[in-house]
């Protein structure tokens, strides 16, 4: 069995790591770069393009330029989040048989698994022909607050990728791991993630490598990409002032606005001011126009501030959940490229009292930790212990449309729990269980993963039959429910299997087609 | 049941009349957690409260007659209970029956199934014998189970589980050849972890150890001011299910305990509301809801027993003033069903007792009459009534001579004892008639 590698599938960057003779490394592309875009794109000449050649054709090519695919999949169409997605990205979205997103590039329609299952095949060819051997396992990271459905997309896609997942770990877990590994003594950590499109916080405590995440928390519709919004509608705003020319429809000057105020922003991380040139952006009866916009740090500041302020929201519920004090955080780990703006480090700096640790490289700390955890899975003496937890509560739906949790979220896998229901009629013969997930107190703004019926309960008045209720979580996140009725013995029991947006047969048909395309994703 | 021969035997017993009327009673000191039960003999086990008799226990025990004599007559042997500190005459008869699969014996404490031990895992032999010591100590209290002092502290406690965590996660043998390990593993690791979260929480901390200096806390029906009350407190080994129940509120977590409690108390309302119009029958099952949503809420369980003997109480005397001319075979069925239902909610409550006796009199039920006035001389033992209830049994068994040595002791604690001299005088007409 070959090595297992990890991979941080980002919003807009992704990165794969491995561990050689007990080091985890992060693996360069064969462009030298440690991380790799998240783009796909099909070329005008039909060519299909990942990594930095799709990034490289992206202004000319906006339409058929997939980027950041992380913040539609496993969502469904109707979901706010992907109508914002459609309001914001130059590509087409479409509805798709099962109420899924798709993304149309020319004539073909591709699911978001498979998009990120190009990538994916992508990272995994990089980590090949770096160690010279082919790679079948994985470990992926997703953003604490995936849900089931999002979670099992994201295994498809490495199923697409033709890649076995071992695990799906939360990605400021894989920081911890990644900055816990060889530590010893006990730490509290606090790790702050402003990815590309997600942010994420998560509180874990860690002793002698072994890992215990105590509350996550965290947004999956901000990052950086917000960052870069805020300075493209400032331009956007700016030159329509100055020059009279409003750019906010012109598809290829957006992208090229999107390019410089990523860069912008960018250079503003380690410069006080920055100039913005975009020659010939636009052109009217007077000829050819040119944007030429000095940029500094203090508006940019001004531009994102209650961004910044929003995660620290966050923060706050996160650290409470925790039962730890600001004060009690022993490290802080910072995470994602957004991570280096210095506005962004002195709130996080100013509202835990102390600075955030400076040896890790926030670009590539989750991609080692997924390494490092895929490692100690399969290594004779794995040296890292990751107690996982379940992202979502997990209950049942009671009378009256209320939510009772039986496993709460943030609770260590694997997991049984156990709980004593009733009847509300009298001579209620059934109870029929409802399987649910999520936060909400109310029943019907939970989702339903699956439910069963048990009969044959004896007559009697309401609320003297005793149903126990128990719920199971195995290691590899697998939920089974069942329910007994105490008086009879009687059992009904279900097991839980996350669907994805796929069939297993749309699956293999997908990575049929893709295995015609595989020469062309080579950089 | 505690069988240990190679194929079991099944023990035939006639139990003379005299033991039936006996009261068996826990032993002191025994430990019944020991014993491997069925959920029908651990609820048999459960009625053994020093109050039961032999007989009644055949009755209510859950089992068939032969079944509970079968386990009482064990238990007495391993001397788990004893049945006034004298052995049963019991006569025995032994039948070979067909081997049933042989029962798990239980281990002494230390002591480990050498026949688990598979050397062609991949998990080290003494690992093996690990996870099969710390898969024996899951019976035991949390603190045990994780190797700490009731004193332990949070750091402590953090410390030992992530030691055993270390120990124990499946994760550690991922994709390993582990056999039936793999399902232990993860049986110890949640163990382990349930341990962890509950003594980590104040809250739960406080409501474990409060239930270890207590193991058989019972929640018992009588009202604070009950004079009988608390005196003799039974010790009943809790089912699964009552342990689960113990368990559930603090394994809750707060927002759902907090709904629970609020649901609770709207249904304690509602249901003292219905009380108030007399709705009893609407009333109960109010309250039942209201313990199944609160289980920890002495004072709904207090009220709903209060509220079924009331119910019981009223249909019993319904019945017997209506029996004029005797119970009907349903009516009579019923009403033993509801004097049990009204002495299990209120055991010391004479005037309960007292009804219950009448009833069984009414019944022409010697034997339980007098078991209920046994216990109302215990109860109210300054009253006539149990020596009325007595000599009324021994005029059903035809023996006049101790009825009237019973109307007297009623007499001389009250020489106006209406009831006890109308006695007298029918147990001497009757007499002059023979």
């Amino acid at each position: 069995m070959g090595r297992v590698i990890g991979i941080d599938l980002g919003t807009t960057n992704s990165c794969v790591a491995v561990v050689d003779n007990g080091q985890p490394a992060v693996v360069p592309n064969t462009g030298g770069y440690k991380t790799t875009p998240s783009m796909f794109a099909i070329s005008q000449d039909g060519k299909r393009l990942m990594g930095h050649l799709a990034k490289r054709q992206a202004i000319t090519n906006s339409k058929d330029t997939v980027y950041a695919a992380k913040r539609l999949i496993g969502r469904r169409f109707d979901s706010t989040e992907a109508q914002r997605s459609i309001d914001l990205c130059p590509y087409e979205i479409a509805r798709g048989p099962n109420d899924d997103p798709r993304i149309k590039i020319g004539s073909k329609t591709f699911t978001c698994p498979e998009i990120s299952g190009i990538i994916l095949r992508g990272m995994k060819r990089v980590a090949e022909e770096y160690l010279g051997e082919p790679v079948q396992e994985a470990v992926i990271t997703v953003p604490a607050y995936f849900n089931d459905t999002q979670r099992q997309c994201t295994k498809d896609a490495g199923k697409i990728a033709g890649l076995e997942v071992l695990r799906i770990i939360n990605e400021p877990t894989a920081a911890a791991l990644a900055y816990g590994m060889g530590r010893e003594g006990d730490e509290k950590i606090a790790v702050y993630d402003l990815g590309g499109g997600t942010f994420d916080i998560s509180i874990l405590e860690m002793s002698d490598g072994v890992v215990e995440v105590l509350a996550t928390a965290g947004n999956t519709f901000l990052g950086g990409e917000d960052f870069d919004r805020r300075v493209v509608a400032h331009l956007v705003e700016w030159f329509q002032e100055s020059e009279g020319i409003d750019l906010h429809s012109d598809t290829m000057a957006l992208q090229r606005l999107k390019d410089a105020a990523e860069k912008a922003k960018c250079d503003l991380s380690i410069r006080e001011s920055t100039e913005i040139n975009l020659p010939f952006i636009a052109s009217d009866a007077q000829g050819p126009r040119h944007l030429n916009y000095e940029l500094d740090r203090a508006t940019l500041e001004g531009l994102v501030d209650d961004i910044v302020q929003g995660t620290l929201k966050s923060v706050e519920q996160c650290v409470q959940d925790a039962g730890v004090g600001a004060t009690d955080i022993d490290q802080i780990v910072l995470v994602g490229g957004q991570a280096r703006m210095p506005l962004v480090q002195n709130a996080v700096a100013e509202y835990f009292g102390k600075r955030p640790h400076k040896g890790v490289n926030p670009d590539e700390v989750v991609a080692l930790g997924a390494a490092i955890q895929g490692s100690s899975l399969v290594e004779e003496e794995g040296n890292v212990l990751l107690l996982d937890v379940t992202p979502l509560s997990l209950g049942i739906g009671t009378f009256g449309g209320h939510f009772a949790r039986l496993i709460d979220r943030n609770t260590t896998v694997p997991v049984s729990k156990a709980h004593i229901f009733t009847t509300t009629r009298d001579d209620q013969s059934a109870v029929k269980i409802r399987v649910l997930q999520g936060e909400s107190d109310i029943t019907l703004e939970n989702d339903l993963l699956g439910e069963f019926v048990l009969s044959g309960i004896r007559p009697a008045p309401k609320g003297e039959p005793e149903i126990e209720v128990s719920f199971d979580i195995d290691a590899n996140g697998i939920v089974s429910a069942s329910a007994r009725d105490t008086a009879t013995g009687k059992e009904q029991s279900i097991t839980v299997n996350a669907t994805g947006t796929l069939s297993d047969e749309e699956i293999s048909q997908i990575i049929e087609e893709n295995e015609l395309y595989e020469v062309e994703l080579k950089e | 049941m505690p069988g240990s021969a190679e194929s079991r035997v099944k023990i035939e017993c006639e139990v003379s009349e005299e033991d039936l009327a006996r009261v068996p009673r826990l032993a002191s000191g025994c430990d019944p957690t020991g014993l491997e039960l069925s959920p029908a003999e651990g609820f048999l086990l459960s009625r053994i409260d020093g109050q039961t008799s032999w007989k009644l226990l055949r009755e209510i025990g859950g089992l068939t007659p032969d079944q509970v004599d079968l386990c009482i007559e064990e238990w007495l042997m391993e001397a788990y209970i004893d049945i006034d500190g004298r052995p049963p005459r019991v006569k025995r008869r032994e039948t070979a029956i067909p081997e049933k699969p042989k029962p798990k014996r239980t281990m002494l404490p230390g002591e480990i199934d050498e026949s688990l031990i598979d050397s062609s895992l991949d998990l080290d032999v003494a690992l093996q014998r690990e996870i099969l010591e710390v898969e024996q100590k899951l019976e035991c209290d949390y603190f045990t189970l994780l190797g700490l002092e009731r004193e332990a502290d949070g750091k402590e406690i953090k410390r030992s589980y992530f030691v055993l965590s270390k120990r124990f996660h499946p994760d550690r043998y991922f994709r390993k050849n582990v056999g039936d390990y793999g399902e232990r593993l993860h049986t110890v690791f949640k163990a382990i972890s349930e341990a962890y979260e509950l003594l980590s929480d104040p809250a739960s901390r406080k409501e474990i150890l409060a239930s270890l200096a207590d193991p058989y806390r019972v929640e018992t029906f009588s009202e604070p001011g009950d004079p009988a009350a608390g005196t003799t407190t039974s010790r009943k080994p809790l089912s699964p299910v009552e342990r689960l129940r113990q368990r559930m509120l603090f394994r809750m977590p707060e927002g759902m305990r907090d709904e629970k409690t609020a649901q609770g108390d709207d249904l304690f309302k509602a249901a003292q509301q219905s009380e108030r119009m007399g709705r009893f029958a609407e009333a109960a099952a109010n309250l039942r809801l209201a313990v199944a949503f609160d289980p920890f809420n002495r004072e709904y369980k207090r009220a709903l027993g209060k509220l079924q003997a009331q119910i019981a109480r009223d249909r019993i005397e319904e019945l017997l003033s209506s029996a004029s001319g005797g119970l009907g075979e349903n009516e009579k069925g019923e009403a033993r069903r509801l004097a049990q239902e009204m002495v299990l909610h209120r055991p010391k409550d004479a005037k309960v007792l007292s009804l219950a006796a009448r009833l069984y009199v009414e019944l022409e039920d010697a034997d339980h009459a007098d078991e209920y006035a046994d216990r109302l001389a215990t109860a109210a033992p300054d009253d006539g009534e149990h020596h009325r209830i007595r000599a009324m049994v021994h005029r059903l068994r035809g023996n006049k001579g101790h009825a009237v040595s019973e109307v007297n002791k009623a007499l001389e604690l009250d020489e106006i004892d209406a009831e006890a001299k109308k006695l007298l005088h029918l147990l001497r007409g009757g007499s002059r008639r023979t």
